[in-house]
């Protein structure tokens, strides 16, 4: 069952179309995010959503109903939804019990009731004991949650959150992400998530937009983006790649030949091969193997390795091809050294325009 | 915005709408009557000669030598003191900020401490203690055993002392702050690389401050050719005229369209100052170093010249800021001015004197009425103009922002010329003139800019999205204001609410111009009874008033800080 839908969404600021008449859906109980890079109209999306912007066009339905089309235009405060903002937006002025209980006041909710309700959140996020501490005494990540319970407090229709975590050192922002995602499991509320960190949306989604240029450009679950991108900027986006220019030879049903720094190798058919002869080949650098220099076989390049990293749990290097430097992830035991020459081989590979 | 038609089904857009147009109109025939008006009114009439458009005033001003003489005049003395302020306030600014003397937020403080008293009562605590029978001339003259003092106060140096002694908080409060919020490691890099303290503070921070310097020199400039009180005391007894006092001059003959034709003057010269203002601020900005990511400033070491610093600043702490003040209780508390100083002279005489005075409580009542009235008026108006500008973002209120904030630059005298023009015969309502409410009409126009200035700066801090999460949340606006807008804004309206009754409560140059019999305020009866050769009732009035002013000047100082005024 769609808990929203979104259907040719418009908005405009002057000449510049933020959001350009997009579609999409959120299932009950789906973690659903819009990611992008700097205004590409993911906040845009969110906050037409939200009613905190008047859309120029289309119509969005929440929970069942319509929201907003050429006739109707709810208010935020009635659309029954849940919002915790990039700075947390808790109020500075009241406790942290006022500020959860808060929406429940607003819907005048019975004074039991929303004492039940809130110590129920609270424990829930593990801030129990911090009912009648002011925010300015409290962590950074324990505001999150205070933002978090308010917003879950009124158990909305839809929750959205606007790249909550980019104020959170790197710990604390893993700590929290596996918090999310618990939550939301646990109460079943569909979660709209906004945010520019791709790894972050592939933890976390069941199903990821990748919006440009107030576009939708891909709509999958995050397996499916990263191992079938429609095109060249969803894969650069997503996860990491290299690239290294190449020809293409020849084209075969299962298989296709192309040169790279003047050797020709063949490798598996990707999902799209480009029309022209000049092409880009790209791979992940999980996607690589390197093998001694001495085994000779047709299907490898040869590259150099510049550059050594030791990342704890794996090795990566930057290996020459031609002009070149590529990203390689080897495992932590790999032998290699900077200056080694060593024998390149694609287990995966895309093909793009050049 | 969607032309399709949209039905506002929504309480938000309904209640909203509604109100906030129909407020719009009510903040903008006030901004228009009680601002636009009286400008129009005084642009209108200084170019205007029955009917004709004509310069022949401004010939006037030009032609006739005393009004002339009123002209230079303005400008050696706001010139002289302005040199004599920026030097003095620079020197204290760095070494209240940079140096390692102690009680530094005392020091701070009392130096700022001449911005809470009225300029009138600063030059006649200098008279008293140096007039030709003050305190310090007296002493003066027994111990050298001379019979006069090679100075005098009222003279043209008298002037440009008392002012510079008065004007300098402007500097000091901006370079001050200028220096607070210095990037460091500036000056760390210059150290490391072998300069010492003298040579960073020559090469390095004096130049990164130059806007600083520049721009409270600017604003004491126009603090100094706005003044009426200095001049006034110090001046007019020798007839010595700047065109604040002229203006006064020229309206007790009187000779309004004089007036009107040198307030614009007034206006050219502040403006010309603004201006100058505004080009140095643009330059300065590609070294934009204020405001880094180091926190404190580094504080030099003073070693053996630490108690001679000490030593410095103690001493024109007591000089120059506490030593009027006392002087003004002192001759309020004695039995006649020229009585040696000793207990037996000291008494409550005068106080039981001046209060039993039917204008005396006039004036005070008077003051009272006004500068809370003033205060209350403005702080409500400009909240909603505020409202309106920063977070319903209206374009309107914005312009309405714009047009309040025009006062502001004015000099007090041409305001208080053009709630005369104005208000003399307005186009709705009865005649001002003769009553208390052309005072209270003026007020509303000069301190505008002082209650838009707060409730702006404040309600930019309330960020954005704490009232969009609670709309979100299922608040509606009204209730958004109630709960979370109005609760934030209150100590920003509380503080504006006495930064406008402040300097409204003890004021001097407009009112000087615009009073009637019956309408005096504290400020205006101080000055006449100063100028009528009754020193010791003025002392008696400013000394009641003092204390109320420095208590609240304390309270406002503890709530937030000075912002740069």
């Amino acid at each position: 069952m769609e808990r929203v839908i979104v259907s040719d969404l418009l908005k405009r600021f002057g000449d510049f179309t933020a959001v350009d008449q997009i579609c999409f859906s959120i299932r009950h109980n789906e973690f659903f995010s819009l990611l992008g890079p700097s205004g590409c109209g993911k906040s845009t999306t969110l906050r037409c959503i939200a009613g905190l912007e008047d859309p120029d066009g289309g119509l969005i339905e929440i929970g069942g109903r319509r929201v907003f089309d050429a006739d109707t235009n709810i208010p935020p405060n009635k659309r029954l939804l849940g919002m915790v903002f990039q700075n947390y937006a808790i109020w500075p002025h009241m406790t942290v019990y006022e500020n959860i209980s808060y929406p429940l006041r607003i819907a005048k909710k019975d004074s039991s009731e929303i004492q039940k309700t809130v110590t129920r959140v609270m424990e829930t996020l593990g801030i129990g004991t911090l009912g009648h501490r002011k925010p300015h005494e409290l962590s950074g990540g324990q505001q999150q949650r205070v933002a978090l319970g308010r917003s879950l407090a009124m158990e909305p229709n839809l929750l959205l959150l606007d790249e909550p975590l980019s104020n959170l050192d790197a710990k604390l922002r893993e700590e929290m992400r596996v918090e999310l995602k618990t939550i939301q499991e646990r109460t079943g509320t569909p979660i709209l998530y906004v945010t520019h960190d791709q790894l972050e949306a592939m933890a976390l989604s069941d199903r990821i937009a990748i919006m440009k240029d107030g576009k939708i450009l891909q709509c999958a679950d995050p397996l499916t983006i990263y191992n079938n991108p429609v095109d060249r900027f969803v894969f650069n986006f997503i996860g990491q790649s290299s690239s290294v220019d190449c020809e293409i030879i020849e084209e075969a049903a299962q298989s296709v030949r192309i040169a790279v720094d003047g050797q020709v190798i063949e490798i598996p058919r990707p999902p799209q091969v480009p029309a022209k002869k000049e092409a880009s080949l790209a791979v992940r650098p999980e996607d690589i193997e390197l093998l001694p220099y001495q085994d000779a076989q047709d299907v490898t390049l040869t590259g150099q390795i510049r550059i050594f990293l030791f990342l704890g749990n794996l090795i990566e290097y930057r290996v020459q091809l031609g002009d070149s430097l590529i990203q390689v992830h080897s495992d932590k035991s790999s032998p290699y050294k900077v200056g080694d020459k060593v024998r390149v081989h694609f287990k995966k590979t895309m093909l793009w325009e050049r | 915005m969607n032309a399709a038609a949209r039905k506002t089904t929504g309480l938000f857009s309904a209640l909203f709408d509604y109100p906030k147009y129909a407020l719009m109109v009510l903040l903008s025939a006030f901004v228009l009557y009680f601002i636009a008006y009286p400008l129009v009114q005084i642009l209108l009439q200084s170019v205007f000669v029955n009917g004709k458009f004509s310069l022949a005033l401004h010939q006037e001003v030009f032609s006739r030598a005393d009004n002339f003489a009123a002209v230079k005049n303005s400008l050696i003395v706001a010139g002289a003191s302005t040199v004599f302020a920026t030097l003095f306030g620079t020197i204290i600014a760095f070494i209240v900020v940079r140096t390692d003397i102690p009680f530094k937020p005392a020091v701070k403080f009392l130096f700022l401490l001449p911005f809470a008293i009225p300029p009138l009562f600063a030059a006649m605590g200098w008279v008293q203690l140096i007039g030709p029978v003050g305190y310090v001339t007296r002493s003066v003259q027994n111990l050298f055993s001379i019979s006069s003092v090679p100075w005098n106060i009222y003279s043209q140096e008298g002037i440009i002392f008392v002012m510079a002694v008065t004007m300098y908080p402007f500097v000091f409060l901006i370079v001050s702050g200028a220096l607070q919020r210095m990037d460091s490691s500036l000056e760390e890099v210059a150290r490391i690389s072998g300069s010492s303290n003298f040579q960073i503070m020559r090469h390095i921070t004096l130049p990164l401050v130059k806007t600083a310097i520049l721009a409270g020199a600017v604003l004491a400039f126009i603090a100094a050719i706005d003044n009426f009180g200095v001049p006034a005391v110090l001046g007019m007894r020798i007839r010595y005229y700047v065109l604040t006092t002229m203006i006064y001059e020229s309206l007790s003959i009187p000779n309004i369209p004089l007036a009107t034709a040198m307030s614009m003057l007034l206006v050219v010269l502040a403006f010309v100052a603004i201006y100058a203002m505004r080009v140095v601020e643009g330059e300065a900005k590609q070294y934009a170093v204020i405001g880094g990511k180091s926190i404190r400033p580094s504080v030099m070491r003073l070693g053996p010249a630490r108690p001679f610093v000490i030593l410095f600043i103690a001493v024109t702490l007591f000089f120059f800021v506490i030593l009027p003040i006392l002087s003004l209780f002192l001759t309020s508390f004695i039995k006649y001015f020229g009585a040696p100083i000793a207990w037996e002279n000291f008494s409550f005489d005068n106080y039981e004197r001046v209060l039993r005075m039917r204008n005396t409580v006039r004036a005070i009542a008077n003051s009272l009425l006004l500068a809370p009235m003033a205060a209350t008026i403005l702080i409500v108006v400009a909240s909603l103009i505020s409202y309106l500008n920063v977070k319903a973002k209206i374009w309107g209120a914005s312009k309405l922002d714009t047009l309040g904030m025009v006062p502001y630059a004015l000099p007090g005298s041409v305001i208080g010329v053009a709630a005369l023009l104005a208000w003399m015969r307005p186009p709705i309502g009865p005649s001002l003139y003769g009553t208390i409410w052309i005072l209270l009409a003026a007020y509303l126009m000069r301190y505008m800019a002082f209650g838009l200035r707060s409730t702006r700066a404040t309600l930019q801090q309330i960020h954005d999205s704490l009232e969009e999460s609670a709309m979100t949340h299922g608040a509606s606006r009204l209730r958004t204001i109630k709960d979370i807008t109005f609760p934030l804004l209150k100590p920003g309206i509380i503080s504006g609410w006495i930064l406008i009754f402040l300097p409204a409560f003890r004021e001097l140059t407009v009112s000087i111009l615009i009073w009637s019999s019956g309408s005096e305020t504290i400020g205006v009866l101080t000055f006449l009874m100063q100028d009528a050769g009754q020193p010791q009732r003025a002392a008696v009035l400013a000394s009641l008033v003092m204390p109320i002013i420095l208590i609240l000047y304390t309270v406002t100082e503890l709530m937030g800080g000075s912002k740069s005024k």
